[in-house]
């Protein structure tokens, strides 16, 4: 039986890194959205809407930032659990850990424009409020732009450990190094809980400096664990189109990505949820500010298609085993949930900038496609490199009699 | 190793009855994984592995068969929800309607964590029920029971169980073929004999006599809540019950007058509460209305008044005294019939009144307005009256009320 699954095994990963013609393009890929991002930033400029610029941006680097810390979280969850059933597709999210190198530099503009984004950064403002001369001591921007190096660097190192150490293997086959990643992924799943926390009340939730919400941290967290196995979902299906994977990847790993997928979709509403109702109950003005702004006026119709988009079509479409084992109908939803989850980030951080619903014009659309490039890129840069599959993980076995044992 | 036990109970018996299943015996892991993929090729579909530990093998290739079960789930899971909302719109909206913190008595999100856990025991139940109705439980015992070499089935023993409702089935080329697959031992097993599916005889009767005793105490209850009765209450406790004090109420033996409490010296009044100033105290100079304040007017008390007034007076008669406050618009709006609604404070009847009358509506209430003398001290209450007038003449001010650089600006508004 070995035998005859180590002849599949060779015969379908007899092409594992990506042919040239996809890979190429990357750098042209990188020079398009750099020079998406400045164009946008030049024609917003001469139009006078540096502002509405800014929010775009950080919608788009924060989306983008969102589904790179799901991989890191997917990663990590695998090794703790010593899950074997993930190994095949284990590489696809280490190479979507890529872009947090090119996430940290794209955080620059943010830093430029903080004192237009964020309210705190007005001296004379933090002087004449008491409740901003409060949070000064930790809202003011040297510490700010600390805390914001540090996640970075904590990101880019544990993602380079992760990764440098998965590509050691393949060329080893030391499977000593599953262990040391087993053991290593724990601390790393508690800075991860930290560092996403804090930055998503920095960088979104100091918008409005004078809300808070204990629980935002976990919200942003639920959101980039529905768009991971999304994008996993999606990402696998395309590799497969393109010829890889083929007859490896059942729809068992399928499955059980859309059962994290739909079980996610339920931790997101929960959360959502739990923010809401205690807010709603409690009716007290200083924290009610928060829906206030997104539950009246325009923007309660984004609130809308966010409860039934991003949970109740999900919820009802999934809940089947027959719709989790239908690889078409699952990369639907998947596709479908990564677009919702952009409008649950553009939720979390537009109605800051205007009152009124914005919706994605020119700005918001050019600053998406530059993110995407050049993610994309960075994420073709490891693709072209490396083998698409962890190919002597230990238990890599075990991952491809998956559909026979669960 | 045949069923010897069935054999000797009666041969003859044996050889018309057909065997209900058979039961196979595997020594090792591999062994019954290959039996079952082969039995599974073949095409047999009755029947059934016993294994001491899962193994997934054999989990994978047995795929449960896709019954209405999961519908079954589901709509126990909505009739939770149902059951839920139904709930908690009868109890907060219809039968006891209940406002809390100013929220509707029927808003979804304040039902939804009970809704949600609902709707997660009701699917529990139903999932529990359903897997005892649908596999048909409780079932007291099986006739694979009935084999000696099945007890090994918790310990180091592998089985396959083929039912003879296999269309399939045949008693001896089964066995044969189950034999050809490395089976160590084939059972026959037969069904248990009919005198077993009989309950114990005086069982029925017992439960009977159980029920009925079971139903003697709420009858009882049932009895007695309905008629009354001449007779003490029991009590358990009596001296719990009675004690030796005088309870509020009582009738004393010890005093002439039969109070249980003493009454105070006449004329005794406690320290601080002597009030014989009629003027700040009551409102009233020689039983008239008082037309004066009592001390003298500060704007610094006016603010007090204004300060009190929000919190007491304005939820009813509102910020401007018109009469339109919060409690008063949400009584309009729900139809009140026995609500009077509050005084417009700007009516020439409130504006002719004395503040020593003011001040007595404060103290004693009138019409629906209850009485504030025991929530505001006296001097709080004439801070409000103090305020009260300057609110009405706020409304009817004249250009000579208004201080001198007002009155410029207000000046240059109009002509501006």
């Amino acid at each position: 039986m070995k035998k005859s699954n180590l002849q599949l095994q060779n015969a379908s990963f007899s092409d594992l890194v990506l042919r040239g013609k996809i890979g190429k393009g990357a750098l042209l890929l990188a020079l398009i959205g750099v020079g998406l991002l400045t164009l946008s930033f030049i024609l917003s400029t001469t139009a006078g809407q540096v502002k509405h610029f800014l929010f775009s941006y950080l919608t788009a680097f924060c989306y983008f930032l969102s589904l790179s810390l799901g991989a890191l979280f997917f990663i990590c969850v695998q090794h703790v659990t010593k899950a074997s059933w993930s190994i095949l597709i284990r590489r696809i999210a280490e190479f979507i850990l890529a872009p947090f190198v090119v996430l940290a530099i794209l955080s620059i503009p943010i830093l430029l424009g903080a004192n237009i984004l964020y309210e705190w950064t007005d001296k004379a403002l933090i002087a004449s409020d008491t409740i901003l001369k409060g949070k000064s001591a930790y809202l003011n921007l040297p510490f700010f732009t600390a805390r914001g190096v540090f996640y970075f660097v904590v990101w880019i190192t544990t993602s380079i450990f992760l990764l440098r150490l998965s590509l050691i293997q393949d060329k080893s086959k030391d499977p000593g190094i599953t262990l040391t990643l087993q053991r290593m992924s724990a601390p790393i799943l508690i800075l991860f809980g930290f560092t996403l926390t804090f930055f998503s009340f920095d960088f979104m939730m100091s918008l409005e400096p004078y809300w808070y919400s204990t629980i935002y941290g976990v919200y942003f967290f639920a959101g980039s664990a529905v768009s991971i196995f999304a994008l996993l979902i999606a990402l696998s299906a395309i590799l497969e189109s393109l010829g890889y994977f083929r007859g490896v990847l059942k729809i068992d790993h399928y499955h059980n990505l859309g059962k994290f997928l739909f079980g996610f979709i339920i931790f997101w509403a929960y959360i959502g949820f739990s923010q809401f109702m205690l807010i709603w109950y409690a009716n007290i003005t200083e924290e009610t500010v928060f829906f206030a702004k997104r539950f009246h006026g325009s923007w309660s119709i984004v609130s809308l298609i966010i409860l039934i988009g991003h949970f109740i079509i999900p919820f009802l479409g999934l809940i089947s085993r027959f719709a989790k084992r239908r690889k078409q109908l699952l990369v639907t939803f998947a596709v479908w949930m990564l677009v919702m989850h952009y409008v649950d980030i553009y939720w979390l951080i537009m109605p800051e900038f205007s009152g009124g619903i914005v919706p994605p014009g020119l700005i918001e659309l050019s600053t998406m496609f530059g993110f995407f490039a050049i993610v994309v890129s960075s994420f073709l840069y490891l693709v072209r490199r490396y083998s698409l599959v962890p190919v002597n993980d230990p238990c890599l076995e075990k991952s491809l009699r998956f559909a026979e044992l669960s | 190793m045949s069923n010897s036990k069935k054999v000797s109970l009666s041969i003859q018996e044996a050889q018309v009855e057909r065997p209900v299943c058979l039961l196979a015996e595997f020594e090792s892991v591999a062994g019954i994984i290959r039996a079952t993929k082969a039995i599974k090729q073949v095409g047999f579909r009755h029947f059934d592995v016993y294994t001491p530990f899962p193994i997934h093998e054999i989990s994978g290739l047995e795929r449960m068969r896709v019954t209405i079960f999961r519908w079954f789930i589901f709509l126990s899971g909505l009739s939770g929800a149902t059951v839920a909302l139904l709930l908690q719109w009868y109890t907060n909206a219809f039968n006891y309607p209940f406002l809390v913190s100013g929220k509707p008595y029927f808003s979804l999100p304040a039902n939804i964590p009970i809704t949600f856990e609902l709707t997660i025991l009701f699917s529990a139940l139903g999932t529990f029920l359903g897997i005892l109705f649908f596999g048909g439980l409780p079932r007291f015992a099986h006739p694979v029971y009935r084999s000696n070499v099945f007890k090994r089935v918790t310990n180091d023993r592998f089985f396959i169980s083929i039912d003879a409702t296999e269309p399939a089935f045949d008693p001896i080329k089964t066995k044969d073929a189950l034999l050809s697959l490395g089976a160590s031992t084939v059972d026959e097993i037969y069904g248990f004999p009919p005198s077993t599916y009989l309950l114990p005889k005086g069982l029925p009767y017992t439960l009977l006599i159980l029920v009925a005793i079971a139903i003697v105490p709420l009858a009882n209850i049932a009895l007695i809540r309905s008629k009354s009765s001449p007779v003490p209450r029991l009590s358990i406790i009596p001296d719990m019950d009675k004690q030796q004090k005088l309870k509020a109420q009582a009738e004393s033996t010890l005093f002439i007058d039969g109070r249980a409490m003493r009454l105070p010296v006449a004329g005794t009044i406690a320290r601080g509460e002597l009030r014989e100033d009629d003027h700040f105290y009551r409102g009233k100079i020689n039983g008239d209305w008082a037309t004066t304040f009592p001390l003298t007017i500060s704007e610094e008390f006016i603010k007090r008044g204004q300060n009190r007034f929000e919190i007491y007076c304005a939820t009813c008669h509102g910020l401007d005294g018109y009469g339109h406050g919060s409690t008063a618009k949400r009584a309009e709006e729900l139809e009140q019939a026995t609500w009077v609604p509050p005084s417009n404070l700007h009516d020439a009847t409130v504006r002719a009144r004395q503040v020593g009358h003011i001040f007595n509506t404060i103290t004693n209430g009138i019409r629906n307005m209850p009485a504030y003398g025991s929530q505001i001290p006296v001097l709080d209450r004439w801070a409000i009256v103090a305020y009260v007038r300057a609110l009405q003449r706020s409304q009817r001010a004249k250009l000579e009320d208004v201080s001198l650089e007002m009155r410029k600006e207000l000046e240059a508004r109009r002509k501006g």
